[in-house]
């Protein structure tokens, strides 16, 4: 049993670095009478101190949120060689798209790390919520990739450049990107080096291709909503997150007749007329009640806070919020309409990507100000039930004016 | 039920602290399952947690637990009202502040 002596002493040096803070004291208390433990029961003392520290320390909630992280690599690796060998009916499709996954993994490979150290971008939060959100969203974004490239490769969509030109700018892209990955991995003030080369790098996307610009910002977007600074608890994320989903579905549903028409038979016409009636009345309900309803949620989920008055946080919270829902909802209905627009192209005839580029660019800020608009009606509601309850249970108080 | 046992041992003594091994022998609950519940009544306010003052010599020193007067309230309500812990929270609230708060 002295053999558990040196065992004790690297578990608890490892309790010590992993545990949050606040809970430290707790697993060295566990550590302290280990010695005092009989030699025979001292093995499962130990162990129960280990299962302490993974369960106090949320390890198996960042493990599966590597985990997660790991597959969505491995997955947008897969369809980087789908990518790199596909055929297309358009010789520079392919060199472009070569050029989107190439940078879209990159970038995916430098956020996390970047999201490792304390800034806008990240830690993750430490909730379930945040991780399964960033793990998808960096999943949405990978596939999003994915239907954008097939199209242009099978069908001819958008993508016209030089293919020398636009592989030397991709290697270009790819190292420049590993340079900062480099930088953030070995310099401790990462965020110093990461700026002055993110903004000429950015300048540079948007000038050879600007929607490469809109897949960065969505990437942010997610990190920066799940990230520990965040305003968004792990109520108001899941609520934003589920809003943005049942948003894009139903508006996906509404929207997509096409589809419908195809599994129906032709000619769509005469059966286009009632979800078309349905179209005008559920997608705006979707597009402008999902991210109203998550600022509401957010603000009932906004506690007072001493430095900050209640609205302003209510306000915050709900702008957060209705961007949370703003951008799932995007993403979802983007990667659904082209995913179509690829699998089944007679009944989604793809004729221009622009309208999705519009609503991929809109989405998020829309999302933002009506989660705001949510936020403020449930706090001017919730002071109004206060101030009524309040008048009732003092009845010396004056009317209200 | 496992909450109620630790709290139960606490109860037995109200005014001294005990240490985690030795409230984990008379609760039987292991190691693993029963700081997770120290945590949770610490947190809310019912226990308070302190290091040994003195460094005895060949082991390190203890955290030490003991029922805080709200901690023994509660108590009060969920064991049922028993005589002891009824007089604990008495004995408590009349000692007052003199009750050193966790980790001073």
């Amino acid at each position: 049993m002295e053999l558990l002596n040196p065992l004790i002493v690297r578990v608890q040096r490892w309790s010590v670095r992993i545990m949050p803070p606040g809970r430290r004291e707790w697993a060295e208390a566990v550590w302290a009478e280990a010695g005092e433990v009989p030699a025979r029961q001292r093995l499962r003392w130990v162990m129960g101190g280990v299962w302490l520290v993974v369960r106090e320390a949320g390890v198996i909630g960042r493990a599966c949120y590597w985990l997660g992280m790991a597959v969505i690599g491995a997955g947008g690796v897969v369809i980087a060689r789908i990518i790199w060998f596909g055929t297309s009916v358009n010789p520079y499709a392919t060199a472009e798209a070569r050029l989107l996954i190439s940078a879209t993994l990159v970038l995916l490979a430098v956020l996390p790390r970047a999201g490792r150290r304390r800034s806008r971008l990240g830690p993750v939060a430490d909730n379930a919520p945040a991780r399964v959100i960033r793990v998808a969203g960096s999943g949405g974004i990978c596939l999003l990739v994915l239907v954008w490239a097939r199209l242009a490769q099978n069908l001819n969509v958008d993508f016209v450049h030089e293919p020398v030109m636009t592989g030397a700018i991709a290697m270009g892209v790819i190292i420049a990107c590993l340079a900062v990955m480099a930088k953030v991995t070995t310099i401790g003030r990462g965020r110093h080096v990461l700026l002055p080369l993110a903004v000429p790098l950015t300048l540079f996307l948007f000038v050879l291709n600007s929607d490469w610009l809109l897949v960065v910002a969505y990437a942010s977007l997610i990190f920066a909503l799940t990230a520990r600074g965040s305003p968004l608890d792990a109520a108001t994320l899941s609520w934003g997150a589920v809003a943005g989903i049942l948003g894009g579905v139903a508006v996906w549903l509404a929207a997509g007749e096409p589809m419908f028409a195809g599994t129906m038979g032709s000619p769509p016409v005469s059966i286009l007329v009632a979800p078309l009636a349905v179209s005008i009345l559920v997608v705006p309900l979707a597009v402008l009640g999902a991210p109203f309803a998550a600022g509401w949620v957010a603000a009932l989920h906004t506690s007072k806070r001493d430095h900050e008055p209640r609205r302003k946080e209510c306000l915050r919270k709900g702008f957060a919020a209705g961007l949370l829902t703003g951008t799932v909802a995007s993403l979802l209905i983007t990667i659904v309409f082209f995913g179509s627009m690829v699998v089944l192209p007679r009944y989604c005839p793809p004729d221009t990507t622009v309208p999705y580029m519009g609503m991929l660019l809109i989405g998020p800020p829309l999302g933002a100000v009506l989660g705001l608009g949510g936020a403020s009606e449930a706090e001017h509601r919730s002071r109004a039930v206060s101030k009524a309850a309040a008048r009732t249970s003092d009845p010396m108080s004056p009317p209200a004016s | 039920m496992q909450t109620l046992s630790v709290v139960a041992a606490l109860c037995a003594k109200p005014s001294e602290s005990r240490h985690g091994y030795d409230i984990a022998r008379e609760t039987g609950l292991k190691s693993g399952t029963l700081y997770p519940i120290l945590i949770r009544l610490a947190d809310r306010g019912l226990l308070e947690a302190s290091w040994e003052d003195e460094q005895p010599a060949g082991r390190p020193r203890r955290h030490l637990y003991r029922l805080t007067t709200e901690g023994l309230a509660w108590a009060s309500q969920n064991l049922g009202n028993e005589p002891s812990t009824a007089r604990a929270t008495k004995s408590r609230r009349s000692a007052g502040d003199r009750i050193a708060p966790a980790g001073a």
